[in-house]
C-alpha cells in the first residue's frame, strides 16, 4: 500500500499515472480516479473551506451531491463550481478550493466563525432595510458566492445541442437500469440510456455484489456491450439528464462527449417513455460538528474503497439509524480500516446485518454527541439516545449513513407525486404516470435482486404498451439482505444546535431551522428560503427529509405533511454554454438580410437590428462626420431633395377568398372591403383587449384579393393573428393566407425630388398626381424590371415605393443611386426614418404604441368605423371608454430650451415631481427642418392640456415642455399628397 | 470536420405556393401526380409537387419554366377559392449531404428526421425559423426564408465545422 491507495482492486489504472496540482502544490493520482479520491490518496483530508463560516471541511460524498469540497478548475478547462467527487481526473489538470484565501489550510474568510452569532439565517432581511441594503448589498453579494466564472470563453472547442427521438429513454445506468435498457432494445425498441458517470453501473461499481454469477461491475460491463452492439440502442456516459418538459422531453448535458471539438453537447431528447432509473442517495444525520474533515457517508467511503482503491482514514466510527451501513462496515473491514465501534441509534438490530462482523463493538441505542479535532477527526464522543454518560472514541474517520433517499427530482419535476413511507422514512414516488416509470432505487427499492425484478417487470409492460414483445428474462443477483431504518433527526441541544449542520453545502445549522420555526415560518418553502437550506449546487441531496422530520417533531406532526420543496430544473449545474450551444459571437442572435445588406456594409452603414430580426442600416455615416451629422445630413436630402431607404422589411401578407373582404373589415378597425381594385387604405388593427396590434394599409388587388402591408417588427404576429383568427374564430370563412413579406422587397424613393427620380430611372407606370394618386398601386416596368410600385409614405414627403423580386432589388437600388445622383439623392437608415415620422408624428410599434393604448389614445379614433357591426378589439375598447377613466393620450412636446433633446422613455410628473408619473417621452429626436428638438409622448388627458407645460423627468433635473399636436411637419398633409 | 456533412445551396428554381382544395389543384396541374399524402412529394418531368398541408402545395420548377408557368396560373385568379402566387424568391434551398446529414439536421431541427419517409417533404422549423425539409436520397434539401439564408448557413457552417 502507497499511502492510502490499496495495493489490489479498484476500478483505476495503476499503470497510468497522472500529473495534476490543487491550490497550486502537485499532486499524483491514477487513471479512472476523481481528483476527490486522488486527493483522498494522497492524504489530503482538509480540502475546502464552508460557504458562509468558513469552517474546515474535507470530501463527504463520492458524487455530484458533496457539500464540503467545491472547486475551480483553472487553465483551458476552466470551469467554477465542481464537486471535486464528480471531477474527472486527467493529466495536467489544475484545481483550486473556492470560497478561501490563501489556502484551505489557513483561511483568512474564517474570522467569520467569531462573527456567526450575529449572522443567523435571514439576518439581512432583518438587518439592512433600505438605505442599509443599499450599501451592504455589493459587500454581501461580493462576499457571496463560490468560485470565479471563466474570464473568457474555452481557447478550442465548441458546445453544441442537438436533438433525439427514442421510443424508451432510461435515465440512470445502474442494475435496474441496464437490466431494463438491454431488455427493451432487445424487444426492439429504440432506447437511449443516459448516465452521469464515466462508466456504466452505477451502485454496483461502489459495492461487491455479483449478478448472474459475476461480480456486479462486469455484469453491467456486459450489459454496455450488448447495448451497443444493438444499432437501436445508445448510451450516452458522462452525461447528466438536469431537466423533464411537458411531453416526455429531457434535457441531457454530455461532458467531452466522444468527439474532441465538443466540449459539451446538450441534448434535447423526446421519448415516447421516460424510465427514471435514478437510483438512491444517502443522507447525512445532524449531530454537533457532523461537517468536520473526515466525517464522510459510509456510501461514499464504501465508494472509495471498492472503486477507488483508496482508504480514507485508518481507524473509523460508524454511525447508522439503518441496516446498509454495514455493507459498508464489511468493505471497511476488507480494507484493513480499523472498525472502532459502530454506533447504532437503533435498539434492534437484525442479525443478518452483522454477518462478518464478529468483534466488532456495536453500540445499540447510542449516539454520536460530538466530534473532536479542527482540522480533521480526532475522536467522537457517543452516548445513549435515551441519555446518559458519554463515551470517547479515538478514530480519524466517522462514516455516517442516515438512511436512503430515492432521487426523485426528475420524477418530481414531471409533476409526479411523492408519498412519504414510514418504514423506508422516505419520500417515494407514488401514483401513476402511464409515460414515466419508476424503477429499482427511484422507486424505493434498496435490494439490487428486488431492484432487477422490478426493472424486468417494468421492461415487459413498457415494451408491450409500445408495440413490441414484452418477456424479459430476470438478471439473478446474490441476496444483499434487508434494508430497515428508524427515523433519527437530530440529537444537538440548543447549546451546540449552532454546530450541527443540516445543509452542510450552505451551512444551515439546526438552530437555523430552529429560529426559522420560532420565527413562525411552517411551510417547508417558506423555511428553505429563509434559510436557504436545499439550494444551491446539490439541491438539499445529502438532506433528503431531514428537515420535514425536524419540522414535523417541532410541529408534533408527520413528515409526510410537511413534505418537500419543489425540485425544480436544473438538477445539478449545467453551463451556460451548453444550453446556448451554437448561438454565440456573430449568431448569437438570428438576423435577417436583405439583397442590399452587401451594398449597405460596403457603403460603411451602421447596420443593426430593426425589428422581427432585420438587420437594417441605421445610418450611413460619410467620412469624419458623427452620428448626429449623418442623420440630419439625411433627413434633410428627404425633406429637400431626395432619398432611398430599402424597405424590403415590412410585412407583406397577401389573402385570397369569398370572405376576404369580410376579413379585412374584421382585422382592421375601418372599412376596407369597399376599396377600389388598385387602391389601398390606412387602418389599425386591434387585439381581442382592444389594444393596439398594429397598424397598416391594405390594398386591393382583385375581387377576392387583398394585399396588406404591415410593420416591419409585428409582421410575425399580425400573421399569427389572422390565422389564428380564421383557424379558431371562423373557420367557415372561406380566405386563404400567404406570407409574401419575403417575395417582394422594396426601394422607397422619398422627397420632393422623388417623382423626377423615379421618371428618371424609366418606367411605363404614368406618375402624374390624378393618374397616381397617394395610396394607389400601379404595376409596370421600373428601369426595366416589373414591379409594383405604391404610394404611401412613413415620412411624411413625396414617396413612392418600388416593390420588386429580391433578384431584382440590387440593380433597382444600383439604378436609383446613379440616376439619383444628379438629384443629389441619400440613402437613408432608420435613424433618419425616425426623426421624418416623428416629425410628422406617425405612430411607431414600440414607442408609442406601447401594448397599453388604443386608437382613442393615439388620436386615431375617427379610425374606429361606427357602420361596422363588429371587429376584433371592439367591444373591448367600447367597454373600456365607459369607464371614463383617465387614458394617456398622444401629444407633442417642444422642449422651452429649444436645443435640449431628453431621453425615450424619460417619465413625464406633475411639476416634475419625484411622484407618480403622468406619462412618458415616446420618442425625441432632433429636427432638422424645426432646427430644434422635438418629442412625442403619451400624457394623460393629454389633448386637453395643449399649449401647458409638462415636466419631464431626467434623474433628479426637471425639464420643462409645451404640450403640443403631435406633427411638427406638413400638418395638413399637402406634401405628403404633392 | 465535426460532422462529416456537406452544405451547398441549390441553384435556384421556380416556386408555387399553391392553396386550395385537391379538386381545383387536379384542375390546375392536371398532368401532376399528386402526392398520396400531406407532407410528401412526387417527382415528375414537369417538376417536384409536394403536398405541406390538407390544401396546401408547393410546386418547384426549372428556373426557365417560371414565366411559363406564371403565365399558366394567371388564369386561377378568376377562381376565388385558389390561391396561387410565385414565391420562387422567398426561398433558399440549400443541400445538406454525406453520412453526417442527419446528426447535422438534428442540431438544427427538433424534428425526428430519422423517421421521415423517402418521399417526405414537410414544413418544420430550424434554427427556431419555418423550413421545409426534403428528403433526398443522399441526405436532406432545406428551404429557408431567402433572408435568413445567412443566419442559417452561418449556424449549419459552425456545426459541420
Amino acid at each position: 500500500m502507497t499511502g492510502n491507495r490499496l495495493d489490489r482492486g479498484g476500478l483505476i489504472d495503476r499503470s497510468r499515472p497522472l500529473e495534476y496540482r490543487f491550490n497550486g502544490r502537485p499532486y499524483r493520482g491514477l487513471e479512472g480516479d476523481s481528483l476527490a479520491s486522488a486527493l483522498l490518496a494522497g492524504g489530503e483530508v482538509l480540502t475546502g473551506r464552508s460557504f458562509k463560516y468558513h469552517r474546515p471541511r474535507g470530501i463527504m460524498t463520492c458524487g455530484i451531491d458533496e457539500p464540503g469540497t467545491i472547486v475551480e478548475l483553472l487553465g483551458e478547462d476552466a470551469c467554477g463550481n465542481l464537486a471535486a467527487p464528480s471531477v474527472s481526473l486527467r493529466d495536467g489538470m489544475h484545481a483550486r478550493t473556492v470560497n478561501c484565501w490563501p489556502s484551505p489550510q489557513l483561511d483568512v474568510g474564517a474570522v467569520n466563525r467569531i462573527l456567526a452569532p450575529l449572522l443567523p439565517a435571514g439576518f439581512y432581511y432583518k438587518t439592512f432595510f433600505r438605505p442599509g441594503w443599499r450599501f451592504a448589498g455589493p459587500l454581501i453579494r461580493r462576499a457571496a458566492g463560490l468560485g470565479h466564472a471563466p474570464g473568457s470563453p474555452p481557447r478550442s472547442g465548441r458546445f453544441e445541442t442537438r436533438n433525439r427521438h427514442c421510443d424508451v429513454l432510461v435515465v440512470g445506468a445502474g442494475p435496474a437500469g441496464l437490466a431494463l435498457a438491454r431488455q427493451v432494445a432487445a424487444a426492439g425498441t429504440r432506447v437511449i440510456i443516459v448516465d452521469r458517470g464515466m462508466q456504466a453501473g452505477g451502485c454496483l461499481l461502489d459495492r461487491r455484489q455479483d449478478i448472474d454469477g459475476m461480480p456486479g461491475s462486469d455484469w453491467a460491463s456486459e450489459c454496455h456491450r450488448a447495448l451497443l452492439e444493438n444499432d437501436r440502442a445508445d448510451i450516452l456516459l458522462n452525461s447528466e439528464a438536469w431537466a423533464i418538459r411537458e411531453h416526455n422531453l429531457v434535457m441531457v448535458c454530455e461532458r467531452s462527449p466522444n468527439d474532441r471539438d465538443v466540449i459539451e453537447r446538450n441534448w434535447s431528447i423526446r421519448a415516447r417513455h421516460v424510465v427514471m432509473a435514478t437510483g438512491s442517495g444517502e443522507r447525512m444525520l445532524v449531530f454537533p460538528n457532523n461537517d468536520r474533515p473526515g466525517v464522510m457517508l459510509a456510501s461514499a467511503v464504501q465508494s472509495y474503497v471498492n472503486r477507488y482503491a483508496v482508504r480514507p482514514g485508518q481507524r473509523a466510527v460508524i454511525l447508522a439509524n439503518n441496516d446498509s451501513a454495514y455493507s459498508a462496515a464489511r468493505d471497511m473491514q476488507e480494507a484493513g480500516i480499523e472498525l472502532a465501534a459502530i454506533v447504532d441509534t437503533r435498539q434492534q438490530v437484525s442479525a443478518g446485518a452483522m454477518t462478518g462482523l464478529d468483534g466488532v463493538e456495536v453500540l445499540r441505542g447510542h449516539q454520536v454527541n460530538s466530534v473532536a479535532g479542527q482540522r480533521r477527526v480526532g475522536a467522537v464522543s457517543v452516548g445513549p439516545v435515551a441519555g446518559g454518560p458519554s463515551r470517547r472514541i479515538h478514530c480519524d474517520l466517522l462514516a455516517v449513513s442516515g438512511g436512503w433517499d430515492p432521487s426523485v427530482r426528475l420524477w418530481s419535476q414531471a409533476r409526479g407525486a411523492l408519498e412519504y413511507d414510514a418504514d423506508a422514512c422516505a419520500f417515494l414516488p407514488a401514483g401513476g404516470n402511464s409515460q414515466i416509470t419508476c424503477v429499482g432505487g427511484s422507486a424505493g427499492l434498496h435490494s439490487i435482486g428486488r431492484a432487477l425484478a422490478d426493472a424486468t417487470r417494468s421492461g415487459s409492460r413498457i415494451a408491450e404498451s409500445l408495440g413490441f414483445a414484452g418477456d424479459g428474462c430476470c438478471p439473478q443477483a446474490e441476496p444483499d439482505g434487508d434494508y430497515r431504518i428508524e427515523p433519527f433527526w437530530c440529537n444537538a441541544s440548543d447549546g451546540d444546535a449552532g454546530s450541527a449542520f443540516v445543509d452542510i453545502l450552505n451551512d444551515v445549522t439546526l438552530a437555523d431551522i430552529r429560529l426559522a420555526m420560532r420565527e413562525g415560518l411552517s411551510a417547508v418553502e417558506h423555511v428553505k428560503r429563509y434559510t436557504t437550506a436545499g439550494m444551491g449546487l446539490n439541491q438539499g441531496r445529502t438532506i433528503g427529509p431531514n428537515i420535514a422530520g425536524l419540522m414535523a417533531t417541532s410541529l408534533g406532526t408527520s413528515p409526510g405533511e410537511i413534505g418537500l420543496t419543489t425540485h425544480r430544473s436544473p438538477t445539478s449545474p449545467v453551463s451556460f454554454g451548453s444550453i446556448a450551444g451554437g448561438r454565440s459571437g456573430p449568431a448569437v442572435l438570428p438576423f435577417r438580410h436583405t439583397p442590399v445588406t452587401s451594398w449597405n456594409i460596403d457603403r460603411g452603414a451602421v447596420m443593426y437590428e430593426a425589428g422581427a430580426r432585420w438587420r437594417r442600416p441605421g445610418y450611413y455615416p460619410g467620412p469624419g462626420e458623427s452620428m448626429q451629422e449623418a442623420i440630419n445630413r439625411e433627413s434633410l436630402a428627404v425633406r429637400e431633395r431626395a432619398g432611398v431607404y430599402d424597405g424590403s422589411p415590412l410585412g407583406t401578407i397577401a389573402l385570397k377568398g369569398r370572405d376576404a373582404g369580410r376579413l379585412v373589415d374584421m382585422i382592421f378597425t375601418n372599412i376596407q372591403s369597399g376599396l377600389a381594385e388598385g387602391m389601398g387604405r390606412y387602418g389599425l388593427m386591434l387585439t381581442d383587449d382592444g389594444r393596439m396590434l398594429d397598424d397598416g394599409v391594405a390594398f386591393r388587388i382583385g375581387r377576392h384579393e387583398f394585399l396588406l402591408s404591415v410593420s416591419t417588427g409585428n409582421a410575425p404576429a399580425v400573421y399569427r393573428h389572422i390565422s389564428r383568427f380564421l383557424a379558431v374564430d371562423r373557420p367557415e370563412w372561406k380566405v386563404r393566407m400567404t406570407d409574401l413579406t419575403c417575395q417582394w422587397m422594396n426601394a422607397t424613393i422619398c422627397g420632393p425630388d422623388s417623382r423626377e427620380v423615379l421618371a428618371a430611372i424609366g418606367t411605363d407606370i404614368d406618375l402624374d398626381r390624378d393618374a397616381f394618386p397617394f395610396m394607389a398601386w400601379r404595376e409596370g416596368m421600373v428601369a426595366g424590371i416589373p414591379a409594383r410600385v405604391i404610394r404611401v409614405s412613413f415620412t411624411g414627403s413625396l414617396s413612392f415605393e418600388i416593390n420588386v423580386r429580391p433578384r431584382d432589388l440590387l440593380p433597382l437600388w444600383e439604378r436609383t443611386m446613379e440616376v439619383g445622383s444628379r438629384f443629389g439623392i441619400a440613402p437613408v437608415g432608420s435613424e433618419a426614418n425616425h426623426v421624418l415620422r416623428v416629425e410628422k408624428g406617425f405612430l411607431s410599434m414600440g414607442h408609442e404604441v406601447d401594448g397599453t393604448v388604443d386608437p382613442h389614445d393615439l388620436g386615431f379614433g375617427w379610425l374606429m368605423s361606427r357602420k361596422k357591426a363588429d371587429f376584433i378589439g371592439r367591444r373591448s375598447v367600447l367597454l373600456r371608454r365607459q369607464a371614463g377613466l383617465p387614458r394617456r393620450e398622444l401629444v407633442g412636446l417642444l422642449t422651452e430650451d429649444a436645443a435640449r433633446t431628453v431621453p425615450e422613455g424619460a417619465p413625464i410628473t406633475p411639476d416634475g415631481r419625484r411622484c407618480r408619473s403622468e406619462g412618458f417621452v415616446s420618442a425625441s429626436v432632433w429636427s432638422v427642418v424645426n432646427n430644434r428638438a422635438i418629442a412625442l409622448g403619451l400624457l394623460e388627458d393629454g389633448r386637453q392640456r395643449m399649449g401647458e407645460t409638462a415636466w419631464i423627468r431626467v434623474k433628479e433635473e426637471r425639464v420643462a415642455a409645451r404640450i403640443v399636436q403631435p406633427c411638427f411637419y406638413d400638418p395638413d398633409g399637402r406634401v405628403l399628397k404633392s | 470536420m465535426a460532422i462529416p456533412a456537406t452544405i451547398s445551396e441549390s441553384p435556384s428554381s421556380a416556386v408555387f405556393d399553391i392553396k386550395g382544395s385537391i379538386e381545383d389543384v387536379r384542375t390546375l396541374l392536371p398532368e401532376f401526380v399528386l402526392p398520396a399524402r400531406p407532407n410528401s412529394r412526387t417527382d415528375q418531368e414537369g417538376g417536384e409537387l409536394c403536398q405541406v398541408g390538407p390544401e396546401h402545395w408547393l410546386l418547384r420548377a426549372r428556373m426557365e419554366a417560371e414565366e411559363l408557368l406564371a403565365g399558366r396560373f394567371r388564369g386561377a385568379a378568376d377562381n376565388p377559392d385558389l390561391l396561387v402566387l410565385t414565391v420562387s424568391d422567398s426561398w433558399s434551398f440549400l443541400e445538406i449531404t454525406g453520412e453526417g446529414a442527419e446528426d447535422l439536421l438534428s442540431s438544427a431541427t427538433s424534428l425526428d428526421v430519422t423517421a421521415t419517409g423517402e418521399d417526405a417533404a414537410l414544413f418544420t422549423e430550424v434554427f427556431g425559423h419555418k423550413a421545409l425539409l426534403i428528403r433526398r436520397r443522399d441526405g436532406f434539401e432545406l428551404a429557408v426564408e431567402n433572408s435568413l439564408r445567412d443566419y442559417v448557413l452561418l449556424r449549419l457552417g459552425a456545426m459541420a465545422g
